[in-house]
């Protein structure tokens, strides 16, 4: 199965994993990482469809990067780190907030983002697919409870469920018993990314999902 | 010495050489700021439609605009501003008049409680103290109060926490309940329902007018000495009145009693001062340039030329306070974000 992974910089440590544990899939997986802070600060919102030739179009393209992804070259997409945040979904549970607002916002969380942008570009050209993967669960502070993140958590797969997408939850490994991500499991200094070693349940969790039923 | 006290006055004392002879965009009402307002302060902006526009030219140019109840920055403006999120720094949506000034001050303060009053629409509930915060009403009694209480929380907040307090005096018509308080609409407008034994006009003259304000700013320094306020007027003019007269003519005396209040409440207090967004948007030197059609609403380039005005003479007078918001600099996470680029991809 040819998959791409189309994402913010979170791309990459998958990436990494990739290369580093699961060698075996480097000629299957494509990586197309757009890190926030290119695009002049627009990152994957620079990212475009191009209909008439099947392409998503904006990539960087640095160093061995590709600039363009023919929408037709693949199996199935992955996308990473265009927003799918549990943990905003439930801080609006716990928040004293009117039940119509919290519902207003809570929409707005779901389809205001690169996520479902990337997704619907991807759905008009092709039927492969989709998995969405969320972003990372914060890894200090104080976190909203585990039953309400896992009540967002649910609400944002049925979400992805009932546009025929899989949501991939952040990997149980890589989060402690109250759903912060785990110091050894991080890297950057601050909520950011997974450390390779961690990545590498991303990866396997990716491989799972998208992989074709025998 | 001088033949006379006009003889030796600078350029701006005549209206020849000050308008006349000018381009309207040359014109420059040299407002002298009594206190700077610097970037790291913590500014609270309320009052009436026009005060959201320093609120935002305040967020554009990444100074201290304080917002006491905020919302994740990942929902929209369009979704929060809907519900009053992020257009002043409380949740108090417009407070047209000094004394409803007054009334959430007291309210925050703990010196009075609300009334019970509740407005019912279609089966939802209305506050009655803002009408319009809601789009489809409340729920119920339990959450309407429960917000209340987080927006009177917010709004001692401001109160408590800002350097600056940015109020807009907008309206002297009111309505009030035969028990004393006073509501933002008249019962019956938006919601609720009028009732002519309860319900009473009063078209505030500049005594009520000035007193209000006056006890409000007392109220607040009582507990934040520190705090300094601007006081603009709002150049939109009515778009109803209740006072027995045209509606120019009405407008014409509310803006000139609430003009009269600012400046006098700005001239005996060193920690008070205003600024003329009013005069520029509406002064005929001005020629009406700054209006939409309708003649009431203010469009773009007013709201672009005061923010413009204000910001230029505060860095006349103290520096650069402020620069417009620079294109977006990569954050301390972009830069991990290269990091984990330059690590996978050499």
């Amino acid at each position: 199965m040819k998959l791409a992974i189309i994402g913010t910089s979170h791309v990459a440590k998958i990436l990494s994993a990739q290369r580093a544990h699961f060698p075996e899939l480097a000629e299957q997986w494509d990586c197309y990482p757009v890190p926030n802070g290119l695009n002049d600060g627009l990152g994957l919102s620079a990212i475009g469809l191009d209909r008439d030739n099947k392409r998503l179009t904006g990539f960087p393209g640095r160093g061995n990067m590709k600039r363009a992804l023919d929408l037709t070259g693949y199996d199935a997409f992955v996308l990473v780190g265009g927003q799918s945040p549990p943990v905003a979904l439930a801080m609006l549970k716990e928040r004293t907030l009117s039940a119509s607002f919290r519902e207003a916002a809570a929409r707005d969380l779901l389809t205001r983002n690169n996520n479902l942008r990337l997704f619907q570009a991807i759905r008009s050209v092709s039927d492969a697919p989709v998995a969405v993967a969320t972003c990372l669960m914060v890894a200090r502070g104080t976190p909203p409870k585990v039953e309400t993140l896992e009540r967002a958590e649910a609400e944002i797969a049925e979400f992805w469920t009932g546009r025929g997408a899989t949501f991939l939850p952040q990997p149980r490994e890589t989060l402690g018993p109250d759903m912060l991500t785990r110091p050894d499991c991080q890297m950057g200094g601050g909520d950011n990314h997974l450390t390779t070693e961690a990545a590498v349940h991303q990866v396997r969790q990716i491989r799972d999902a998208m992989r074709v039923p025998a | 010495m001088s033949d006379n006290p006009y003889a030796d006055l600078p350029a701006n004392r005549f209206w020849r050489q000050a308008v006349a002879d000018r381009s309207l965009f040359d014109i420059d009402l040299a407002w002298d700021p009594k206190f700077t307002i610097g970037r790291k302060m913590r500014i609270s902006t309320f009052g009436s439609c026009f005060a959201q526009h320093f609120g935002r030219a305040l967020k554009a140019r990444d100074m201290g605009w304080f917002d006491a109840e905020p919302i994740n920055p990942v929902i929209s403006d369009e979704t929060c501003q809907a519900y009053g999120y992020r257009v002043f720094s409380a949740r108090t949506a417009n407070i047209y008049t000094t004394s409803l000034l007054n009334q959430w001050t007291r309210w925050a303060l703990g010196h009075e409680t609300p009334p019970g009053e509740i407005w019912e629409k279609d089966g939802r509930l209305i506050d009655p103290f803002r009408p319009r915060i809601e789009p489809d009403g409340f729920a119920s009694p339990e959450e309407l109060l429960a917000l209340r209480d987080v927006t009177l929380r917010a709004f001692r907040d401001c109160i408590e926490k800002s350097d600056i307090f940015v109020f807009t005096l907008g309206l002297t018509e009111s309505w009030f309940n035969a028990d004393g308080y006073e509501y933002p609409m008249c019962p019956g407008t938006v919601a609720g329902s009028f009732d002519p034994d309860r319900h009473r006009f009063v078209n505030q003259g500049f005594n009520q007018v000035r007193q209000a304000l006056a006890q409000a700013i007392q109220a607040m320094r009582a507990v934040n000495p520190d705090l300094r306020f601007l006081l603009t007027v709002s150049p939109v003019p009515l778009t109803a009145t209740n006072a027995g007269q045209h509606v120019v003519t009405a407008t014409m005396e509310s803006k000139s009693i609430l003009r009269a209040v600012a400046g006098e409440i700005a001239r005996n207090r060193a920690f008070a001062d205003y600024f003329p967004s009013y005069e520029i948007i509406n002064s005929p030197a001005f020629r009406g340039v700054f209006f939409e059609p309708n003649m009431r609403s203010v469009n773009p380039r007013g709201v672009a030329f005061v923010m413009e005005t204000f910001f230029t003479a505060l860095e006349r007078k103290f520096g650069l306070v402020t620069e417009t918001r620079a294109p977006r600099r990569p954050s301390q996470d972009d830069l991990h974000c290269e990091e984990a680029m330059l690590e996978a991809f050499g």
